[in-house]
């Protein structure tokens, strides 16, 4: 049994009052107003002296009260568990390390490295060590497990080996997603004896601005868990960053955006443009702390090359750079399964080759089956317009088709074609017959929500009348699950359906588009639908956005239905080949100009793409702890930190007294106590009078 | 002694318990007279009114009027009726308010007792047509309304009681000085106090009345309390008008109090006796009909020339 306040236990002497009381003579208590005291005389007060104590459990109950209260405020605890808190030092710790773009400044990663190492000096036999390295992901250098394996004069040897492998790269920071997942990976690992330990999360890092901590405030950290934060500091301050905005056009040129940080000590700065090696136009920019500013260059409008644009006059040069490079147009490929020349008026196949326009942001390739040299549409996505029957083998293959991705559009010129496209989408099919038309059917209902009529949904579009269809196909009975009738016939009949399979599509029209059928090549419809449809399609509708550090870019979006191997060369000069399909995605792991080469039907063509740095990174400034605390991140106070170990054993027997708490107990039986010894003096001075209440044992 | 123990041995009286929470003076004093006259049938005054005295022959300057003719015509000489005094009773009652008169050890104050006394006298002598007057005083005379009787003197009288507000240390000098001073027709005074201060002074003055020939009544008023000091711990004891302490342990002063409250109470009666006033000793807990039907035989006796050593009237077991 220790004690928290021992001085207290002084209050033991308090004891003796009671007794001490005893012993004092009994003083009359309160006055009696009488008439006179023309007859009465003063009595010689009692002095009592009495030696022998008459009520001893009266005594006793209040001498243990106090004594009671004594103890309490002393606060006691066992010391004998805080002891083994203190020895239970076998710490589990994921230590983090930041290599992020902004870790590039100067001296950072060496500090970096110096403060690992002096935690792995500390190391002691039976702890736990993890090993990770971070920027927008997190990424194991050394896990929990490894470490349990190696053999222990070897852990920090190996762990510092694999640090020296690694240097800061490009990528943005993420830590709002990174500490979250570096608790889960420390608390997976961990076994069930390891788990119950407290496990520490260390973090070296700059802790600048930019660091995305939004992401830890929905967080629930584990009560085993604390975050040390050990940040590294900069030499300098004052970084600006320079980012492009929007795209070149010929009015406004290209648009660059200079950021400066709010501890800069610079203001000044100069940008310049530079293509194909030369400096095309530079200007001198003032931005003051904590602002930007936006520049133009009118003088590279024309330019076709890529730009780069460089800042100069601050502290930090890793984000001083910023890319351009005119967009590069998408190639969509268009299958036409079904009959008939591209130069005869009269087959469907002569107003859908030149249906669709290229637009800035995508081109189409027109293929037809018939031509024979039709991409496989087994590996690629693209848009299929089927006219005709297929047989078993080729539904087969479509419906593989469809499900990896890719689109299929099927005119329903007969029942069995209409048949076919439930088959091709892995549905029951409904019963289908033919239409008994009089007269003509008109389109209504069209769900103009659906992206794919999105250009109709203005009332002066919206007009479907003058479309007369004279056949058509009815689907009787319920349409099956993953369907949506996108506009009927006449409000009856399904006239185009919608039928989800896998990650593509086949869009069902029940009517002919031309001739025998209907109008509808002829409609004003046509072209803006056939558009509408490829856009949405291959996702060109909007503008795609653009390529940061860090992003995987599909390349398809670029090669289109080509195939073979496509060279890619990296700002850095290396040059590595890809096979292109529809899955293939290039890592843009560091800021500037990617070259990308390949071969199609037309000969050799080369494509560029500017990736840029985080413009997040470039926030420089540092956090302070307290915004981190702000979001519920434990961390230990920075005051324990620096506590001397008897501050630190004084804080634990505080922590242990405040956990056992048996001060209330001992609290809570001396208030029973004093009610027993209320009630017993009360019993005790019943025999006297409401007047007279003993004062003493 | 506790009021239920009052009611059994004065089973056909009201309470003064009871009584004393009645509020109103007035309405106190009806209860009181009015079970009084059905138990008694008697006036306490009957018979002091206008009466024959005696025949004196006629002088010269007589008023005529006064002359007897049914004795001129039978006896053929002149004789004047004499008649008492044509007014009626002068009865001045004098209150003590002094602080001690405030000590009460039941619910009710001795100068409640008191005040309800000299109410009930007054409000028999207005039934009686005689005029009734009132002295309140405490070391100093506080109240006075002259003795007369007039439409509206009872209610002034009671008025006067109601308000009478704690005064100081009783001094009987002074009021009895001016009462002599003052009252110059013979008549009645009735001194209700506690008359817990020396006597000497009380001799004196009762002494001036006495010669001036008025009819001396004095009532005593007393605490069961006073009476029998049955305090039982030690306390300290507080003059309720010097403010005096002391500290008394009732055990062993008991009985000295209870010796020399005697000599006192002796040595009052004595003087009474020794100046011819009626002395009537009341303890608060006895109900005043007994109070005043004592008085009222004791006067008749008195005035019948039997004049006869008074009783204390107390409960029982209580007698000095």
């Amino acid at each position: 049994m220790s004690f928290l306040a021992p001085l207290y236990l002084a209050g033991l002497a308090a004891i003796g009052l009671p007794i001490l009381f005893h012993m004092i003579r009994r003083t009359p208590k309160g006055k009696v107003p009488f008439s006179t005291l023309m007859f009465l005389e003063a009595s010689p007060p009692r002095v009592t002296s009495r030696s022998k104590i008459e009520h001893w459990l009266l005594l006793l109950i209040r001498a243990t009260a106090l004594i009671l209260l004594a103890l309490a405020f002393s606060r006691p605890f066992l010391r004998q568990s805080e002891d083994m808190a203190v020895d239970a030092e076998n710490k589990r710790r994921a230590i983090l390390v930041d290599v992020s773009a902004s870790m590039r400044r100067d001296g950072l990663w060496e500090q970096a490295t110096q403060k690992v190492d002096a935690i792995l000096k500390e190391v002691k036999t039976g702890d736990s060590i993890g090993l990770f390295v971070f920027d927008q992901e997190l990424l194991p250098l050394l896990s929990f497990e490894e470490w349990a394996g190696l053999q222990a004069g070897y852990q920090s040897v190996v762990a510092q080996k694999r640090l020296k492998e690694v240097t800061p790269g490009w990528m943005g920071t993420n830590l709002g997603a990174v500490l979250p997942e570096a608790v889960t990976a420390a608390l997976d690992e961990a076994d069930d004896e390891a788990a119950s330990r407290a496990t520490e999360i260390v973090v070296i890092t700059d802790l600048q601005r930019g660091s995305r901590i939004e992401g830890l405030q929905t967080f629930e950290w584990p009560e085993s868990v604390t975050v040390d934060i050990q940040r590294v500091e900069a030499r300098t301050t004052g970084n600006a960053s320079v980012q492009v905005v929007g795209s070149v056009d010929g009015k406004s040129g290209l648009r660059v955006r200079v950021e400066n940080v709010a501890d800069s000590p610079h203001e000044r700065f100069t940008v310049e443009a530079t293509a194909a090696g030369q400096v095309v136009t530079q200007q001198d920019v003032h931005v003051p702390p904590e602002q930007n500013r936006v520049v133009q260059f009118t003088e590279v409008s024309a330019t076709t090359q890529p730009i780069m644009v460089s800042l100069s006059g601050d502290d930090d040069s890793f984000d001083n750079q910023a890319w351009y490079v005119r967009p590069q147009t998408a190639r969509v490929p268009v299958l036409y399964r079904g009959e008939g020349s591209s130069s005869d008026p009269n087959e469907l196949r002569y107003y859908l080759e030149r249906a669709f326009l290229p637009t800035p942001a995508r081109a189409i390739d027109f293929y037809s089956e018939s031509d024979g040299d039709a991409p496989d549409e087994t590996w690629m996505t693209g848009l299929s317009v089927v006219t005709k029957l297929l047989d078993s083998e080729q539904q087969r293959m479509s419906s593989k088709a469809v499900e990896d991705g890719w689109s299929l559009i099927v005119v329903g010129n007969s029942i069995e074609t209409c048949r076919q496209a439930f088959t091709i989408a892995g549905t029951d099919t409904p019963d289908i017959s033919e239409a008994n038309v009089e007269g003509y059917a008109m389109l209504s209902d069209v769900d103009l929500q659906h992206p794919v009529f999105q250009p109709f949904n203005d009332v002066r579009l919206a007009d479907f009348t003058k479309l007369p269809i004279w056949k058509h196909r009815v689907i009787d009975g319920e349409l099956p699950k993953k369907t949506r009738v996108l506009a009927s016939l006449d409000g009856r009949y399904p006239a185009i359906v919608e039928l989800l399979h896998g990650n593509g599509r086949v869009l069902l029209f029940t009517f002919g588009w031309h001739n025998d059928d209907s109008q509808f090549v002829l409609s004003s419809k046509f072209v803006p639908l056939m558009n509408s449809l490829v856009d949405d399609f291959a996702g060109t509708s909007v503008e795609p956005p653009r390529a940061m550090v860090g992003d995987q870019f599909p390349i398809y979006t670029l090669a289109g239905a080509a195939t073979g191997e496509m060279s890619v060369v990296a700002p850095s000069g290396l040059e590595y080949g890809m096979e292109i399909s529809p899955t293939a995605l290039a890592l843009l792991s560091e800021p500037g100009i990617y070259d990308f080469k390949w071969t199609d039907r037309d000969g050799p063509r080369t494509a560029s793409i500017a990736a840029n740095s985080d413009p997040l990174e470039s926030r420089t400034d540092a956090l302070g702890l307290d915004e981190i605390r702000a979001l519920g991140v434990p961390l230990p106070d920075i005051v324990e930190a620096r506590m001397t170990s008897d501050e630190k054993r004084q804080l634990l027997a505080r922590e242990l007294e405040s956990r056992q708490r048996f001060w209330q107990w001992v609290i809570l039986v001396g208030i029973l106590l004093l009610l027993l010894e209320t009630w017993l003096a009360g019993h005790l001075a019943g025999g006297g009078t409401s007047q007279s209440k003993p004062d003493t044992v | 002694m506790t009021s239920s123990s009052n009611n059994s041995t004065f089973g056909r009286y009201a309470d003064p318990a009871v009584l004393m929470r009645i509020r109103s003076l007035e309405l106190r004093v009806k209860a009181v007279m009015e079970g009084f006259f059905n138990g008694l049938h008697r006036s306490p005054f009957h018979g002091f009114s206008v009466e024959f005295s005696a025949y004196r022959q006629y002088t010269d300057g007589d008023d005529p009027r006064y002359l007897d003719w049914k004795v001129a015509a039978r006896s053929d000489r002149y004789y004047i009726k004499l008649f008492e005094d044509e007014t009626n009773l002068r009865c001045n009652l004098l209150v003590d308010n002094s602080r001690s008169m405030s000590f009460g050890s039941l619910d009710y104050t001795k100068a409640d007792y008191a005040k309800t006394l000299a109410a009930c006298l007054a409000w028999a002598l207005t039934q009686q047509r005689d005029a009734a007057g009132l002295i309140v005083f405490d070391e100093d005379v506080e109240d006075i309304i002259p003795a007369r009787f007039r439409h509206g003197q009872l209610r002034q009288i009671l008025m006067a009681l109601d308000k009478a507000e704690q005064g100081a240390s009783t001094d009987l000098t002074k009021p009895l000085e001016r009462v002599a001073g003052q009252v110059r027709k013979r008549g009645l005074v009735v001194l209700i106090s506690d008359l817990l201060a020396p006597v000497d002074g009380l001799e004196r003055n009762l002494g001036y009345l006495a010669a001036a020939g008025h009819e001396l009544v004095v009532f005593q008023i007393l605490d069961p309390q006073e009476l029998n000091f049955e305090f039982d711990a030690p306390a300290l004891f507080q003059d309720m008008e010097s403010g005096q302490e002391i500290y008394v342990d009732p055990s062993t002063a008991r009985k000295q109090y209870q010796e020399r409250l005697q000599k006192h109470l002796t040595h009052v009666q004595m003087t009474c006796e020794k100046l011819g006033a009626i002395y009537e000793l009341c303890s608060t807990d006895c109900p005043l009909e007994i109070a005043l039907s004592e008085f009222m035989l004791r006067r008749q006796k008195m005035k019948a020339g039997s004049a006869r050593i008074p009783q204390r009237r107390s409960p029982a077991g209580r007698s000095t």
